[in-house]
């Protein structure tokens, strides 16, 4: 199944190809049907959960895998964010280099306790409220991480943290354009959920553009 | 003469066996049945509770996100916080209510093994492969299993197990894996405390019987008997003799709805006992024909006296007219012992049939507590959660004070219905006291302490439902205020659940000749004519497996007692109204409650609490700090009684049950230390201490758990007083 997508990946790529000054690759990753909500047993929810029911719209994270190790210096030096906002995270899925800090600020009138058993990241900031300040998390190994908060069952969330500063989280359609690539052989890969990464090997020459789609399994 | 006296006793005897004949059978049948049901209503209660309970633990964020990680670590650990109070630990006596141990299935049902942490029983083969068969036959849709597995080959009852298997599903359905528990089976003679060997009740799983007592073949016996059974009905009850002799066999499936090995109660009744009784009684019949067969004689005895006067007159003395005399005194004589000993018998077997009566009382009664506690329960859950969910509610002071009234209202309410279990050791008081209550206060805390579980339904549906209370006048009443406050509760309850599409329930406060009147009103479905009639049974219910169908009788119950009447005007569609009518007390006659302020002692004390449980050391610490005491603590009897030694204290309030050192003994100690120090004890047991009078002669007063300030105070208040 991925060779026979990447044959035909390969084939939009080449000719899609254009001029320009610098390396970039863009295109769309399928991104699957919304979920729907199985309403779970409302008895046991707490109250405030069940007015809202914000269904995240999916996403996806494409990133240029390959031994960056040069460059990384330079990476993020701001901590990201990963707030929470009528109780859901906001952004549900944020892509960060190895080695960010993460902040998970509280813009909501209620607590919340964020915490991760993920084996990348295992955190638990306990519970706190909007004038509150948790501690900030410093993501220091490559993987997935999923995140919850331990009061409102619905609320689920993923940093991905990459070794690679080239990564940009689609649109809602799933549309991408990662730019500044540095040429030479790499592999790009589209981060979908926890089992489903797409990937397939590409050729960057200086100044042009390639594009990479990257349909459904 | 004696033809007649013949004539009659003969008569008596014979319909009073041919009465009895038929009594007996009948007799035998029911209190058979009614103890039957109510062991498996006291089972089918806990095992509501348990199920509750693994539903709410399935919700858990932290057991699901370990779930979805595979973190087998956090996952046991998380459980175990969460379990603690169910898991048995001790694994001393087997409990119903408390688990003897947990698992986790993975997605493929496979199980994770709990390395490390203690989940109950170790991991052998058996259970291995029985859940693993379990997980297999979980449906797709349930979210919930009930099942039995046995752990080892037997006939021990004591090796089956209960099995809740709980779905816990990730955030797109998907099932994650299932938690699973296990519960040892409850056994009739557990709850039975009458005759030896009464009634033998075993578990029928899997084509296999779990009965410790029966002989190899009696047990073929029975199992075959219930094989041809139990495929045609899920419960039945038919005669089977046995090698020990005829019983009555009853059983019933336990979930017949199962997809796992079908499992059955079984319970045999043995008829020998009850033959022996049969015959005891027809000895006593035949003992009471002779007593009237003699009462007979000696009455023709005396008239023949009578006429033979002039005769006796002339053979006076003669010895062989003395001797039938003695004979006739001493058979009269013999006759009466005879009758004495029948009716001594006769109060046995009375008191033994009073005593079965209470034993079925006592099921009821305990899912009846569980009902009604769980109600009182829910507006604390549901202001608790109020407050901690919304930290802007806890900034305004009106609207926090007044959630902190409501959490103490139930509380109280709470400890109330406990204390209710006392209605079985204590003497049944004819002519209660109640007290003068304001009923539309009561009506307006009856809507406030509901209103968590109608906002929410509101919230979960979207269609508004509207609780009012429409006060026409304020009539006073003599009553309790809890249990009229869970009239109304109940009530309210019932009405919420009628109307799914929303709706209106409006509660009026009247006077209407003589009585006050409350007029429950809700616009909701309604009820048939064959429902209004029956929803006061206990048990009835229309809400199948949320309802107990003991609301409605428990109000009936309340009403009654407080000499009140019910009515329900119903129909379909119509809606429903409940009036209820009780007599109005005058209210000159209240009287200004006590202030507690006063009552309170004036100076400040010394005071040394010993208490095992924390959190009762703080509230009672806080208590009596708030009324500018001076307070130490001790978490045992042991430390106790060492800082009572090395400080000097005016008053030393202790707990009953300790470990370690008890109260009783402490407060024993102490008094040798010194004996004018006065010992308050406060415990779970006072109801059953103050009746049974067996208050340890070395406390002063006994209080109960849980005391409220107001008590306390003026317990300290008279105590200090005397001395």
């Amino acid at each position: 199944m991925r060779h026979t997508c990447s044959i035909l990946l390969l084939a939009a790529g080449l000719a899609a190809g254009s001029v320009r000054a610098q390396v970039a690759i863009e295109g769309t990753v399928q991104l699957p049907k919304p979920s729907v909500d199985r309403g779970l047993n409302q008895r046991y929810s707490a109250s405030a959960d069940i007015a809202l029911a914000p269904t995240n719209p999916p996403a996806a994270v494409v990133y240029l895998e390959g031994d960056f190790r040069s460059t990384q210096a330079s990476a993020a030096k701001t901590p990201a964010q990963v707030a929470q906002k009528n109780i859901a995270f906001a952004p549900d899925l944020l892509p960060v280099l190895v080695g960010t800090a993460v902040e998970f600020p509280n813009m909501d009138d209620t607590y919340h306790n964020v915490f991760s058993y993920s084996k990348t990241k295992r955190f638990d900031l306990g519970r706190y409220r909007k004038d509150e300040k948790p501690t900030t998390v410093v993501f220091d190994k490559p993987g997935a991480v999923t995140i919850h908060c331990e009061i409102h069952e619905r609320m689920r969330g993923t940093i991905l943290v990459l070794e690679t500063p080239y990564f940009q989280k689609t649109d809602p359609a799933g549309r991408y354009r990662l730019e500044h690539l540095p040429a030479g052989s790499y592999v790009l890969k589209a981060w979908v959920a926890g089992d489903d990464v797409r990937q397939r090997p590409v050729e960057l020459k200086t100044g042009m553009t390639f594009h990479v789609d990257f349909p459904a399994k | 003469m004696m033809l007649v006296v013949l004539a009659v006793t003969t008569a008596t005897v014979y319909l009073a066996e041919k009465n009895r004949r038929s009594n007996q059978q009948q007799l035998l049948d029911a209190q058979f049945q009614n103890r039957v049901q109510s062991f498996l209503k006291i089972q089918a209660a806990q095992s509501e509770a348990i199920t509750e309970k693994c539903l709410a633990l399935s919700h858990s964020v932290r057991l699901r996100a370990a779930l979805e990680e595979r973190d087998v670590d956090d996952l046991y650990q998380n459980a175990l916080t969460e379990l603690e109070e169910m898991l048995d630990r001790t694994g001393a006596s087997p409990d119903a209510t408390r688990a003897s141990f947990f698992r986790f299935f993975d997605g493929d049902g496979l199980i994770l093994s709990p390395e490390n942490h203690p989940a109950g029983l170790t991991d052998q083969p058996a259970l291995q492969e029985a859940l693993s068969r379990m997980a297999k036959g979980l449906r797709e849709d349930d979210e919930q299993a009930v099942g039995f597995i046995a752990l080892a080959r037997g006939n021990r009852p004591s090796a089956l197990r209960r099995i809740v298997l709980t779905k816990i599903r990730g955030p797109n359905g998907k099932m994650l894996g299932a938690l699973v528990v296990g519960f040892p089976l409850t056994n009739l003679e557990d709850t039975e405390v009458d005759r030896a060997g009464a009634i033998q009740s075993g578990i029928w799983l899997d084509q296999r019987l779990y009965i410790e007592t029966l002989s190899l073949a009696d047990r073929q016996l029975v199992s075959e008997r219930l094989r041809a059974a139990s495929s045609k009905e899920t419960a039945n009850h038919f005669p089977i003799d046995l090698e020990s002799g005829p019983h009555l066999l009853y059983y019933k499936a336990l979930d017949p709805e199962t997809q796992f090995a079908p499992a059955y109660q079984v319970c045999l009744y043995p008829l020998s006992a009850s033959i022996r009784d049969e015959q005891a009684l027809r000895w006593k019949i035949i003992a009471f024909g002779l007593v009237v067969l003699s009462f007979g004689f000696a009455a023709s005895l005396f008239v023949a006296k009578g006429l033979s006067k002039p005769v006796e007159k002339i053979v006076a003395g003669s010895v062989e007219n003395l001797t039938r005399r003695k004979q006739a005194e001493e058979d009269l004589r013999e006759t009466n012992r005879e009758l004495e000993k029948a009716l001594t018998e006769l109060k046995a077997t009375q008191q033994q049939v009073i005593q079965q009566e209470r034993l079925s009382a006592i099921g009821q009664m305990a899912s009846g507590i569980a009902h009604d506690f769980n109600n009182t329960l829910t507006p604390i859950l549901g202001f608790a959660e109020l407050l901690l969910e919304n930290p802007r509610l806890l900034e305004n002071r009106a609207e926090t004070r007044r959630c902190l009234e409501m959490l103490r209202t139930s509380a109280k309410d709470a400890a109330s219905v406990v204390s209710r279990l006392r209605e079985f050791y204590r003497p049944v008081e004819t002519d209660e006291e109640f007290p003068l209550v304001d009923l539309a206060k009561i009506v307006q805390q009856a809507v406030s302490l509901t209103e968590p579980k109608w906002r929410r339904q509101t919230q979960a549906t979207g269609l508004t439902v509207e609780v009012v209370a429409e006060a026409k006048a304020s009539p006073f009443v003599a009553g309790q205020e809890s249990a009229l406050r869970e009239v109304l509760t109940n009530l309210i309850f019932n009405a919420v659940d009628a109307m799914p599409q929303g709706g209106r329930i409006s509660l009026e406060t009247s006077v209407e000749e003589e009585n006050a009147v409350i007029r429950v009103r809700d616009n909701g479905a309604g009820m048939t004519e064959s429902v209004r009639q029956r929803c006061l049974e206990p048990f009835f219910s229309t809400k199948g497996e949320r309802g107990t169908g003991l609301g409605l009788s428990m109000v009936y119950g309340i009403i009654e007692r407080h000499r009140g009447k019910l009515e329900i005007e119903s129909a379909p569609g119509q809606g429903t109204t409940f009036i209820i009518r009780l007599p109005i007390a005058d209210a000159s006659a209240m009287q200004n409650p006590e202030s507690s302020a006063q009552a309170s002692a004036k100076s400040s004390l010394n005071v040394l609490i010993v208490d095992d449980e924390p959190r009762v050391l703080e509230v009672v610490s806080a208590y009596l700090r708030c009324d500018g005491h001076s307070v130490s603590t001790a978490a045992s009897g042991r430390e106790g009684l060492e800082k009572f030694r090395r400080n000097q204290f005016d008053l030393v309030v202790l707990d009953r049950v300790m470990p370690e050192m008890s109260g009783d003994q402490t407060a024993r100690f102490i008094k040798q230390v010194n004996e004018r120090i006065p010992v308050i004890m406060l415990t779970g047991f006072g109801a059953l201490i103050e009746v049974s009078g067996s208050q340890p002669a070395a406390v002063d007063v006994v209080l109960n758990k849980p005391v409220t300030l107001d008590v306390l105070r003026k317990t300290i208040g008279k105590l200090l007083h005397a001395a």
